[in-house]
């Protein structure tokens, strides 16, 4: 669970002033989260670690940059490791992270109940709804587990070359909706 | 006054529903790598480009509550406070056993100590045939440059030679070096002390051979962070890596016995 948000934000703006150990309790506060986001994207728990070891740091560098009045401090948190992870992925080849040989647990892009707990993530769980399946499974599963164009045209058994043109108008039909 | 718009600089484009479309994709993540980068060099200096990704993190972010919290392995922590603190080398939990060669292991010994490890220094020129040290200065800054990874393999020794040049010496075989792909080059960063945004050193040479950095381009001071990214062809120009950051190393004060 989350820190309350206003309590992120406090550390993250002692962590701007330089306060290592802000760092750190964030870290303890966050960690197990922010772990799981990127166990979610890579899969693999050496490159998981890779990953959340290098977004710390670039919350250490960065977190003068992000202004308190604007965004949310754990999305913010999260969107750093998810880049970071990103990276690690496409540095290796997004398509080695299913040679693994294990069963690795893959959400189930309808099943969005779990969003409803904030007011934004309920009127995204409501414009998801109104997307028709496989543009819906292509936003959600590319957001969540980094799935490539390659990996989505096989997950959702579509002709090659579509997985774009899937990603896209869900996308397009997110910003419709949630203007 | 016109002044180029950073994203015309990153060869992005302007018109506002195609900017949106990609910001759309940088952020769920399916872009490709160098496309993903020159947008992520983009954001900086372009408010616009900015606006767009910040309103899809925003659009997105609650997606995060799908995924299940996992515990984090019990060793991160001390490494992300070793690349983000003066005087901590990382010791790592666990006894390395794989080393392709025994002087991995000589340098390996000697990132770990940190400080204390100069009384190896014959071990290190054994490991080092041909390492020269500035002397007889008897105080010296130098540190191993090692793979940013778990593993951290040694792959270069740098140091601060006579002239006060940082000199950067390879180890054999250079950890990476091997698997470099084609198109991709090194290139040098150092951090100093209380910095945020790099120095660009330059691109480092195809072959493994010593490196020296004039001083006129940079002072080495204690504490000073090196680190070398992977990136495409020329390199990165916009003042920071594009490319993953895949050796790291800090300057620390040692003495040199002889």
């Amino acid at each position: 669970m989350p820190a309350p948000k206003g309590a992120t934000a406090e550390l993250l703006a002692a962590v701007a002033a330089g306060d290592r150990e802000a760092l750190r309790t964030l870290y303890r506060a966050q960690s197990a989260r922010l772990f799981g986001i990127a166990m979610a994207l890579l899969r693999d728990r050496p490159a998981a670690s890779d990953a959340l070891q290098e977004a710390f740091v670039r919350v250490w560098r960065r977190a003068r940059r992000l202004e308190p009045a604007r965004g949310d401090a754990d999305a913010w948190l999260a969107s750093v490791v998810r880049h970071a992870a990103l990276d690690i992925a496409r540095r290796r080849g997004r398509e080695a992270a299913n040679d693994t040989g294990q069963a690795q647990a893959v959400i189930d892009p309808d099943a969005l109940d779990a969003l409803a707990t904030t007011e934004p993530g309920t009127r995204l769980r409501d414009s998801l709804r109104r997307l028709e399946p496989k543009p819906r499974a292509a936003v959600v599963l590319g957001f969540v587990h980094g799935l490539s164009y390659g990996e989505l045209t096989t997950r959702l058994s579509e002709p090659a070359g579509t997985a774009r043109a899937l990603v896209r108008r869900g996308l397009a039909s997110l910003r419709e909706s949630l203007s | 006054m016109s002044a180029t718009a950073p994203a015309e600089q990153f060869n992005l484009p302007a018109n506002p529903a195609a900017r949106d479309a990609l910001a759309a994709e940088y952020v769920l993540g399916t872009l490709d790598a160098e496309t993903s980068a020159r947008v992520a060099a983009a954001i900086d200096g372009d408010a616009a480009w900015r606006a767009a990704i910040e309103a899809w993190e925003a659009r997105l972010a609650p997606l995060v509550a799908l995924i299940r919290p996992e515990q984090a392995p019990a060793d991160i922590w001390d490494r992300i406070e070793a690349r983000i603190t003066p005087h901590k080398a990382y010791v790592p939990r666990a006894p390395r056993t794989s080393w392709i060669w025994k002087g991995w292991a000589i340098a390996a010994t000697l990132a770990v100590a940190g400080i204390g490890a100069f009384a190896s220094l014959p071990m290190l020129r054994q490991a080092l045939p041909g390492l020269r040290l500035a002397g007889p200065a008897p105080v010296h800054l130098m540190g191993p440059i090692v793979t940013s990874d778990s593993r951290a393999y040694p792959a270069w020794i740098a140091d601060v030679d006579a002239a006060g040049d940082l000199r950067l010496q390879p180890f054999r075989p250079v950890v990476g070096r091997g698997a470099l792909p084609p198109g991709r080059v090194l290139q040098l960063w150092a951090v100093l002390p209380g910095a945020t945004v790099p120095v660009d050193l330059g691109v480092l040479p195809n072959e493994p051979r010593v490196v020296t950095i004039p001083q006129r381009v940079l002072q080495p001071v204690p504490e000073m962070l090196v680190e070398i990214s992977v990136e495409e062809g020329g390199g990165s120009k916009t003042g920071r890596p594009v490319g993953p950051v895949l050796f790291v190393g800090r300057l620390v004060a040692v003495t040199t016995p002889n």
